[in-house]
This record gives structure tokens, sequence and C-alpha cells, in this order.
């Protein structure tokens, strides 16, 4: 082939990957492709039912609460609760807000008092009845007993109640309410009523958005909606101050900081890599010819995460711009090779590198490649990435140096003597002895702990914010928040029976509160005629019982009236008691929890969600078959990303394995054995060195080892090949480790605390591979 | 002779309950009316000395009266009133409870110290709960936010009234009459019906109390 047609074809191949892959990239819409949501760094199918539960509520309803706390100035004449119900109404004109409700709004509570009240014989009687059974049956009595025990416990139930000092706040209730189905459902549920501390000249506003806070239109566009209705409130209330909190307003602070991130990082990245490239090259306007290499990298890393995943994460964008680090690598050792011979064709020259290059490449992208296996979308998602991004930069290189005229480009020496003196060798070899023992016993100092914090740029102001508002919310610390979630109806009431039975034995002095504990079971449901045709002269029983015991029972008159009237419905209906019937009383208990009573029971994404409150610190968390999880979350994520980390350690082992023996393969045992020997021992050394400072590593360091004993590989092949023709290492090393050191040092500088651990790792690995494949020829013999 | 005897206690009776009369059985009327700031002055000496600058001590009987029960249930218990952290009524017959109440608002305790719940955060409750806190402290100019106030005296017996105003706490709540002797608390009375209330009689009572640390931390928030 002519190098005219040779520079032809390889423009034409780059021109023709170039607009295909800017094509493809221009045909996506990145609002949707690209995601900021924590979330989803957890698998959709993650095997773990707590974690798909929790992901499905900060999906579905929990994530779109927005709190607003409103502070009027002292001398605003009506009051905070004027303006945030001014506040509350225009929130409500927009299409984007589902529900607001002012706190103090006691509207929502009275509607579903009165429903309760008015529904008790039917919501709260079958489980009353039920307990009763159960009670009497472990008293080993005769049946014929029953109706007078179970009246006889009524009324010492009564008297107990009436001797609490809050029994007061119920006289009303009783004369219609002996059996205290209703009070005894209000003591169980004070869990569930807003204990707020708002001060004095605040109002609290709840509301709920119809958008994910995750997506564009959950953002900016509330955020505008919010900014008028404090605008609107400021025309009547000057002065009148905002407080607010949501999920939408950490994704959108988390995305400006990882973009802002992704902005300073890349370009001190760049600065860092010049500066390098002008300390080592005599023509710095040469080294331009090494952007498209770059460029053409990150275009196949794009171009192929993006084909491959329906959603990418935008870490793997920050994460995936240290790909130009590893990518320049081939660049330099093309560019920087110098020709034989005065007019040796590109050809030529890179038929003698290809060996080289190909090995350095592709066990690279082979290691990188057991990444898909992982479990972690993040971490799949980089190993296409990383893999597709080395590959076009070995074919950029390839093609591109081959379209140019002379493709070399000469470095300054900087280099190290080259011959070895006893003095340099003792030196050498102390300085091996010293990391020897740091590789050896560091690693055994090592802390290992995983938080999903620190996947997201810190926020402080924000966080300290949240729980400002929280706690005027009435959230409180030493309680356990409880989600239990099943297909239907039925199923998550019998799994709430089951979970409170075992929250009752495991926390006898904390009962469970829960909105789903209004409703009964359906087979307690199902069961009332039966029990009632027990109790037929239950009426005449439990007036002497109360006669006998101080009471006026003509006072219940509107009890027995009551009692009378639901045995007479049954009666009537006990035939066509049916699954419908029940599913339509919890119909009608849903439709009355409105506003922040609405998060306590609902039904989303096809399931029936129940929340329960109780007053203990989280502890112990319920058995997996009762379809209940703590919220408690973030331990278990913290627990989850532990286990991914051992998920990633074993496939960064198998990678590592498969390229030791490809290494062995086409090197042999000897040359093999060194190549291997350099990024193993630095990445053992930097392991050594963190446990030795006492670091604490996570997830990403191990991922950031990996990277960096890759990337120390290709300096061992490289520099192979040169021992093997007794020439020093060449120079593209040394140029392409401090490019790779520098670029990922300056990712150490992130306030991403993950991304900080990887690139610091990386650096340190890739600075140790260096020294090594530098001082190495300087410890041998003559 | 005996008769002559009988009428003559029954004379000396009678002439001790004219005598007890002469604070008047209901002091709701527009006689007694006090409003604060305008026709205060006579009371301020008694306010004063009642607006509680110390902590105070008691125990008390705490009468319940239920339209539905023939006899009152009867609790019993100490009182405690300090002057910045506010009330706490330790109920201890016939079950140990703690009600605490202060400006934050109220919460209940059981026998052990646990909390059991916070007062809901209901304005109804709340301002019953805040207008107990603050009756206990006199503070006539709060009250009167929520209350028309009433006041007789005869000597050193004197006897308030407070009225809720038409509104939401009126509903729940009718007049609480405190009654005393100087500067000295002897009855409360919180009256929903005729037939449903709570009497409260305050027993023997101890000005400047001290509580230890383990008392505040048990008694109030």
């Amino acid at each position: 082939m002519t190098p005219d047609r040779q520079t032809s074809i390889a423009r034409v191949l780059l021109l023709f990957f170039a607009v295909m892959g800017l094509s493809w990239l221009s045909s996506l819409n990145f609002s949707e492709k690209i995601s900021t949501n924590v979330a989803d760094l957890i698998p959709t199918d993650e095997r773990s039912p707590e974690i798909s539960l929790l992901r499905s509520l900060a999906d579905e309803r929990q994530a779109r609460v927005l709190l607003f706390a409103l502070n009027a100035p002292a001398s605003s004449a009506p009051s905070p609760d004027a303006a945030a119900t001014l506040f509350a109404a225009t929130l409500r004109q927009s299409p984007l807000f589902a529900e607001v409700a002012l706190l103090r709004d006691t509207a929502s509570h009275d509607a579903l008092g009165r429903f309760i009240y008015e529904r008790r014989l039917d919501l709260l009687l079958p489980t009353w009845l039920a307990t009763q059974k159960k009670a009497y049956a472990t008293t080993g009595r005769p049946a014929s007993d029953y109706t007078a025990w179970l009246a006889q416990k009524t009324v010492q139930s009564l008297d107990a109640f009436l001797a609490q000092p809050e029994a007061s706040a119920f006289q009303a209730l009783v004369k219609s309410d002996p059996l205290l189905l209703v009070p005894t459902l209000a003591q169980q549920s004070q869990s569930l009523a807003p204990a707020t501390s708002a001060a004095t000249g605040q109002a609290l506003v709840w509301a709920r958005l119809s958008v994910s806070p995750l997506a564009d239109e959950g953002q900016d566009p509330v955020f505008a909606v919010i900014d008028q209705a404090l605008a609107t409130v400021r025309l009547a209330h000057p002065g009148a101050t905002l407080e607010w909190s949501g999920v939408n307003r950490f994704a959108a602070d988390s995305k400006h900081r990882i973009r802002a991130e992704l902005s300073w990082l890349n370009t001190l990245s760049l600065l860092a890599v010049l500066a390098i490239a002008l300390l080592f090259v005599r023509q710095v306007w040469k080294a331009l010819h090494l952007a498209p290499v770059i460029l053409f990298s990150l275009l196949g890393g794009w171009v192929a995460v993006t084909l491959f995943f329906t959603h990418v994460h935008i870490l793997v964008f920050v994460l995936g711009a240290l790909l130009a680090g590893v990518a320049i690598d081939y660049g330099f050792y093309l560019y920087l090779q110098p020709p034989l011979r005065p007019g040796e064709p590109f050809r030529e020259k890179l038929d003698r590198l290809l060996k080289p290059l190909l090995t350095s490449c592709l066990t690279t992208v082979i290691g990188f490649s057991f990444l898909l296996w992982s479990e972690l979308p993040l971490i799949r998602q980089l190993g296409v990435f990383v893999s597709a991004g080395l590959l076009s930069a070995l074919a950029a290189a390839i093609l591109y140096f081959a379209q140019i005229k002379n493709p070399f480009l000469q470095a300054r020496a900087l280099s190290l003597p080259k011959t070895p003196t006893p003095a340099s060798r003792r030196l050498v070899r102390a300085l091996g002895l010293l990391a020897l023992a740091v590789a050896l016993t560091g690693p055994w100092f090592l802390k290992w702990h995983d938080d999903i914090h620190q996947l997201d740029v810190p926020n402080p102001a924000l966080v300290a914010n949240d729980q400002h508002l929280r706690t005027l919310f009435g959230d409180t610390e030493g309680r356990s928040i409880y989600i239990t979630r099943a297909d239907s109806l039925v199923a998550a009431r019998d799994r709430l029976a089951a979970f409170q039975s075992w929250h009752d034995h495991a926390f006898p002095d904390a009962p469970l509160a829960s909105a789903g504990l209004i409703l009964p079971t359906e087979a307690d449901y199902l069961a009332q005629p039966a029990l009632l045709a027990d109790l037929q002269d239950f009426e005449p029983r439990l007036r002497a019982a109360l006669d006998q015991n101080g009471y006026t029972p003509d006072s219940f008159a509107p009890f027995f009236q009551a009692w009378r009237q639901h045995l007479s419905v049954l009666s009537t209906l006990s035939p066509q008691l049916s699954t419908s019937a029940y599913t339509s009383l919890g119909a009608d208990l849903q439709a009355r929890l409105t506003g922040p009573l609405g998060m306590l029971f609902f039904t989303g994404g096809k399931q029936v969600w129940f929340l329960s409150l109780a007053d203990h610190l989280p502890a112990v968390q319920p058995p997996a078959d009762l379809g209940t999880v703590g919220t408690d979350q973030l331990q278990t994520l913290n627990t989850l990303f532990t286990r991914y980390r051992a998920s990633a350690l074993r496939l960064s082992l198998c990678g590592l394995g498969l390229i030791g023996l490809s290494v062995f393969v086409l090197y042999g045992f000897r040359r093999g054995l060194r190549i291997f020997m350099i990024p193993s021992g630095a990445c053992f050394f930097a392991f050594g060195l963190l446990g030795l400072t006492g670091h604490t590593l996570n997830l990403f360091h191990l991922l950031g080892a990996f990277l960096g004993v890759c990337l120390s590989h290709n300096y061992a092949i490289f520099s192979a090949e040169n021992a093997g023709r007794g020439e020093p290492p060449p120079i593209s090393i040394r140029l392409s480790a401090l490019c790779t050191a520098a670029s990922f040092g300056v990712l150490a500088l992130s306030y991403i605390p993950v991304v900080a651990a990887l690139g610091s790792t990386v650096a340190l690995i890739v600075l140790t591979a260096l020294v090594m494949v530098e001082l190495e020829p300087l410890s041998r013999k003559n | 002779m005996i008769n002559r005897l009988l009428l003559l206690a029954f004379t000396l009776t009678l002439a001790a309950l004219t005598l007890r009369a002469e604070l008047p059985a209901t002091i709701i009327a527009p006689d007694h009316q006090l409003v604060p700031g305008q026709n205060d002055a006579v009371w301020q000496p008694l306010l004063t000395a009642l607006k509680a600058k110390s902590p105070i001590f008691a125990t008390f009987e705490e009468r319940r009266y239920f339209a539905f029960k023939k006899n009152p249930v009867l609790l019993t218990g100490e009182i405690r009133l300090d002057p910045q952290r506010g009330l706490s009524l330790h109920y201890q017959v016939p079950e140990e409870r703690i009600l605490v109440v202060d400006d934050r608002g109220g919460f209940m305790r059981d026998g052990k110290g646990k909390r059991l719940h916070d007062l809901p955060d209901d304005p109804r409750a709340q301002a019953a709960t805040r207008a107990l806190l603050s009756v206990m402290r006199f503070e006539l100019a709060t009250l009167a936010q929520n209350f028309s106030i009433y006041a007789a005296r005869d000597g050193a017996d004197w006897r308030f009234a407070f009225v809720p105003l038409p509104g939401p706490l009126a509903d729940v709540l009718q007049p609480i009459t405190v009654t005393g002797q100087d500067e000295l608390v002897n009855t409360l009375e919180m009256k929903k019906t005729d037939t449903e209330r709570v009497f409260i009689r305050i027993g023997k009572t101890q000005t400047n109390a001290t509580f230890n640390s383990t008392e505040l931390t048990r008694f109030f928030r």
C-alpha cells in the first residue's frame, strides 16, 4: 500500500468513526439518558428485597414530599398562618403539586377522625372480636361463659382506662364506645400524629409533587413556582421568609456540583498534562497531535456506554474523564518512539510496536471486561466505558499517526543514569527492601468501610437545612419507621399483622403505630358474623356488668343502639361479606388519608404500602418473610456496597489473573514474571502505604487499584520490550505515567469522596510502578 | 331541750354558711369581670404574690366526674411548678403517669420515665394545655387572649374563673375555676359540662421548693 493511499484510508476511517459517533451522541436526549439519582447506582433487580422495596419507595411517594416553614416577621399583623394559607393556595394552582396542606389545618385529621368514629364497628370491631376470642381461649373456660366473661372484661378495661389521666379527652366518646375501640386506636396511633415544634411566627406547609423530584421538570420548574408563591406572599406580608427542603433540592444541587466538578477537574487535569508535556517535549505544539487520540477515546467510551445502557449514571463520565490519562499511553508510545532509520515508513514502525501495544491494550480490555459481570450498574458501565475507550484510543492512535507526515515527537532525555554503580545498586536495593516491607505489612492494617454518602458531593448547608426542617415537622430521633408492602391490600394487611406480632414480641414496651391497623385483616373481617353469633346476649350482660361496677348503663344508649344496628346490618349482609366489600372498606379509609396522612397508607406502582412507626431506636431488622423493612436504609445500603466491594474484588482478581496468564503465555515465565511483578508490587505497596497511614478504604479504592494495575501493566510490557533489546525503558513510559499520575492526582482533590479515593489510588500505583520501572535497571549488575 | 340544742346548732351552721357565702358561688357576671390593664389594679398585689417566682411542690387529689359513672374517679399525686420549666403533674394512684406542660407544648411519661407521647399539635388541645400552664402561673395577659376573666375575693380568700371566648376552645372547655387563699392555690376545676368535670384539690404546698437534677430530668422536659 502506498503511503498516500494509507493516509487516505486512515483519514476516511477516522472521519467515518467521528461522524458516526457524533451523530449517535447528537441523537440522544441527555437529560433522560444521564442519571444523577443515587438510587440508579443500585441494580433495578437487586436481589435484596429490602433494597428493592426502599428503591421503589424512593421512586414512588416519599421522595416527592417538600417541607416548607414560612416565617412572618413579628410585626406582621395577622399571623404566619395567613401567609402560609396564601402560599399554599398559590402552590396548589400549579399542576406540579399534587397536594399542599397546612400542617396546622386539622381538617384532614378531623375528617379522618369522624370517618373512623362513624365506621368504628366496621373497621375496629372485627379485630377487637378476634383478639377477645383469642384471649378467652387461653383461659380454658367453657364456651357458654364467653359472653359474661367478655362483658366483665369490657368493664374492667373501662375502669382501667378512666383511671388514666388522658381519659378525660375521650369521655364524650366513651358513651358510644365502651369497648374503647376508638380511644385504644387513638392511643396506639399517637406516634403518627404530627408533634411539630415550629416556633412562634412560623407556619408549616407540607406538599407532594406530581412529578419526580429527580427529573428536570421536578427541579427548576418547581423552584420557579416556589419563588413565585413566595413573591405573592410578600406582596401581602412584606418580610416573609421561607425555609424549605426536598429531595429535588438535593438532586439539583448534586447535579450542579458534579457538573462543576467535571468542568474544573478536566481543566486542571488538562493543565497538569500540559505542564508535564512542556517539561518533556521540545516542540510542545506537536503534542497537540495527541489530542485526537484522547478525543476519539472519549468518543468511543461515550458511544459504547450510551449504546449499551438505557440510563448511565453521571459518575461514569466523571470517572471516565480519567480515560484520557490511560488513552494517551498508546499515543505516547507510538509518537515518542524514534524511527530506526531516517525515513522509516509508519507501517514498519507500527509492525515492531504492535505486539506490546496490542498486548497492553487487549489485556487491559480483558481485565476491564470482567467488570461487566459486576452487580453494580456503575461498575458495569465503567467497564464498558473504559474497554471501549481503550480500543478506540488504540485504533485512533494507529489511524491518526498513519495519516501524518512525520509521526515522531522528540522528548527531552531527563533520564536517570543509564549505568548502575555499586552505590546506586545499594540505594535501589535498600529502597526495594523498604517497599517490600511496606507491601507485606501495610495491607494487614487496612480498614474497609463503604458509605453511600461518599458517592455524592456533600453539601453540609443543605443537610443542616433538611434536618432543621424535619425537626420542625416533628421528626425525632429514637424512632423507627417500617415499611410493609405487598401486591394487594389483603396481602399487605396480612403482612402487617404478621409484622405487628413480631414487633410486639421484639419490642414489648414500644407498641407499633400504623394507619394499616385501622383496617382489620380480611380474615377477621369475614369472621365477624360467626364471632357475633356467640354474643347474642352481650347487651344485657354488659348492662348488668356496668351497673354492678358503678356505671349508669343507660348513659351508653348510643353504643347499644349502634351495636344492634350493626348486628342487624351484618345479618342481612353476611352472605355477601366478601373480599370486594373488604377492599371497598380499605378504599374508603385510604380516601380519607390525605396530606401527610397519605404517606401512611397508599397504593403506588401496583403495590399497597403501609408505613408503621414505633418509639424505639432502630435495632433488629424484621425477618425477610414479613415483607417489612426498617427505613434506616443508609446502613442497609452501606452493607450492600460492602457486598458489591467483595463482588468487585472477586472480579478484579479474576481479571488480573487472566492478565497475568496472558502475559506468561506471550512472554514466557521469566519475562512474564518481571512484567507481572511491577503492577502487582506497585498495588501491594500502595495498599501497604494506605494501611500504614491509617486510611479507611472503600469500593472505589479497589476500583482505582484495578485501574492502576492495568496502567502499570502497560509500562511493564513497554519497558520489558526495551529491556529485551538491552535498552533503557522508553521515554514514553515516563511521560505517560507522569501524565496519568497528574490527571488522577487532580482527581484526588475532588469533593466527591469516591472520586478522590479512585484518583489517589491510581496516582499512587502509577507513580510506584514508574519508580519501579526506572530504578529496576539500576539494581542490576553490569 | 334537745330540740333547742338542735335548733341552736342549725342556726350556728346557717350563720357559718352565710358568712362563707360572701364569696359568691358563681362569679361569672359582668360585675366580676377583670380586664388586664383596665380594672386589675386592685388585684395587682395578689397577682404579684400569686405569680410563681420560685418552684412549688404540692400534693393533689383529682376527682374526675363522668356523665356515665355514678361516682368520681379519684387520682392522687404530686404537682411541681417551676417558673422556667413549666408544670409537671405526677399521678401516682391508681396508675403512675407524668404529664409535663411547658412553653413548647406537653407530653406524657409513664412511671418508668419513658416518654409515651407528645400532646397533639391540635390548636384546641394546645390552647387548653397552655391555658393550664398560664393559669398556674397567673399570666392574666396571656389568658385574656383566649378567655374572659372573672374574679372575686373575700379577705384572704379569692376565686378566679376563666371562660373560653367563643371559638374552638369553647367547644372542648367550659370555665376553669381556681380558688385559693393568700398566695396559695386551693382548688382548680375544669368543667366541660355539668356532669363532666375535673376537680383538683391542692394539698400541702411547699413554696421555694428545690428540685434536684434527677427530679428535673424525670419531671420536666
